[in-house]
């Protein structure tokens, strides 16, 4: 008769709980590595956002700048739709937004509604000398696509120390225009710009010529 | 336990630097935003000469601004002083992060 010897083993209990134990670990650290694989993944979105809104913000800084004296900067609203589209004209300039070919005529920068339900600012260009179905044509084309996905878009123009929400055609030169929306992405805070355009004339109470920027530190 | 422990403490870590560098560059942003926009202000309406302008952050979407506009003395090889040269010095901060920036303004009369 074979003498029966003791093994030294884990029981199924020590072995189930064991098995948990390791499941539940290995199921903590999966939600972890997800949640920072997301939070990656959302910041990398958000740079490119903001990086996207910058680009936007200095293009349209330059076109602001670089209005020429015999252009005319107005706030025109399209009345097309179901409500009216405040529409940002550009008369008589030369190149905006460093993209040729937009010269002459009147560019227009607005921010029409999309089928989400947010605004994509949008630039297009009408040509000169066109009238009747044409212009029509023009003026209700889509546009070059700028920033995407924002909201309550409102303009306002300063001169002579005030700041007013209306600017029609043959208002002249305003010595500031001032942008504010939301973004989808962020809607707790508005972005707010404000762009100078350098006046033309000597005594007229603005800076006379530009400035230039010697040194800035960001962190 | 000592190496999931690791691996865990690893990856909360990672996800509270991820959340965090969203955040900073989401403020650096708005507050570089907001540099440009008050150089752009102060282009048309500059602070009074020799005196520091502050608009605090409740007042400024939580964004705190200075800005100083001082007389440049800059003069020529040949002694000669330049008239109408003025240093626009504009500071914000918000949420611990500054910026800074600085213009020379040509401008008559200050």
């Amino acid at each position: 008769m074979r003498a029966y010897r003791r093994c030294r083993a884990f029981t199924l209990i020590e072995t189930v709980l064991a098995v948990a134990l390791f499941g539940f670990l290995a199921g903590a650290i999966y939600m972890v590595s997800t949640a920072a694989l997301d939070a990656t993944r959302i910041t990398l979105e958000e740079q490119v956002s903001q990086e996207r809104l910058g680009s936007f913000l200095r293009a349209s800084r330059n076109a602001f700048v670089n209005v020429p004296a015999s252009g005319e900067v107005f706030l025109r609203f399209e009345t097309g739709g179901s409500a009216a589209i405040p529409e940002l004209v550009f008369r008589g300039a030369g190149v905006f937004f460093g993209i040729p070919g937009l010269a002459g005529g009147e560019v227009i920068l607005s921010a029409p509604p999309q089928a989400d339900g947010t605004r994509t600012f949008s630039l297009k260009r009408i040509p000169p000398a066109i009238s009747g179905s044409e212009l029509e044509a023009a003026r209700k084309a889509a546009g070059l696509p700028l920033l995407p996905r924002v909201e309550k878009v409102e303009w306002a123009f300063f001169s002579q120390q005030e700041w007013r929400e209306e600017w029609p055609q043959g208002s002249g030169r305003p010595e500031l225009v001032r942008l504010r929306f939301f973004r989808r992405d962020e809607p707790e805070f508005p972005v707010e710009a404000v762009f100078w355009i350098p006046p033309l004339e000597q005594g007229s109470g603005g800076s006379q010529g530009g400035g230039s920027v010697i040194d800035t530190n960001t962190p | 336990m000592g190496v999931f422990a690791l691996a865990f403490g690893g990856l909360a870590l990672a996800l509270d630097s991820s959340i965090g560098a969203g955040v900073e560059a989401r403020n650096v942003a708005r507050m570089r935003r907001e540099l440009e926009s008050r150089i752009a202000f102060c282009m048309a309406v500059p602070p009074d000469p020799g005196t520091r302008r502050v608009i605090e952050a409740k007042d400024n979407r939580g964004v705190r601004v200075e800005e100083m506009f001082e007389p440049y003395l800059v003069k020529t090889a040949e002694g000669i002083e330049l008239q109408d040269l003025w240093n626009l010095t504009i500071k914000v901060e918000a949420d611990g992060l500054q910026a800074e920036a600085e213009t020379v303004v040509l401008r008559q009369g200050g």
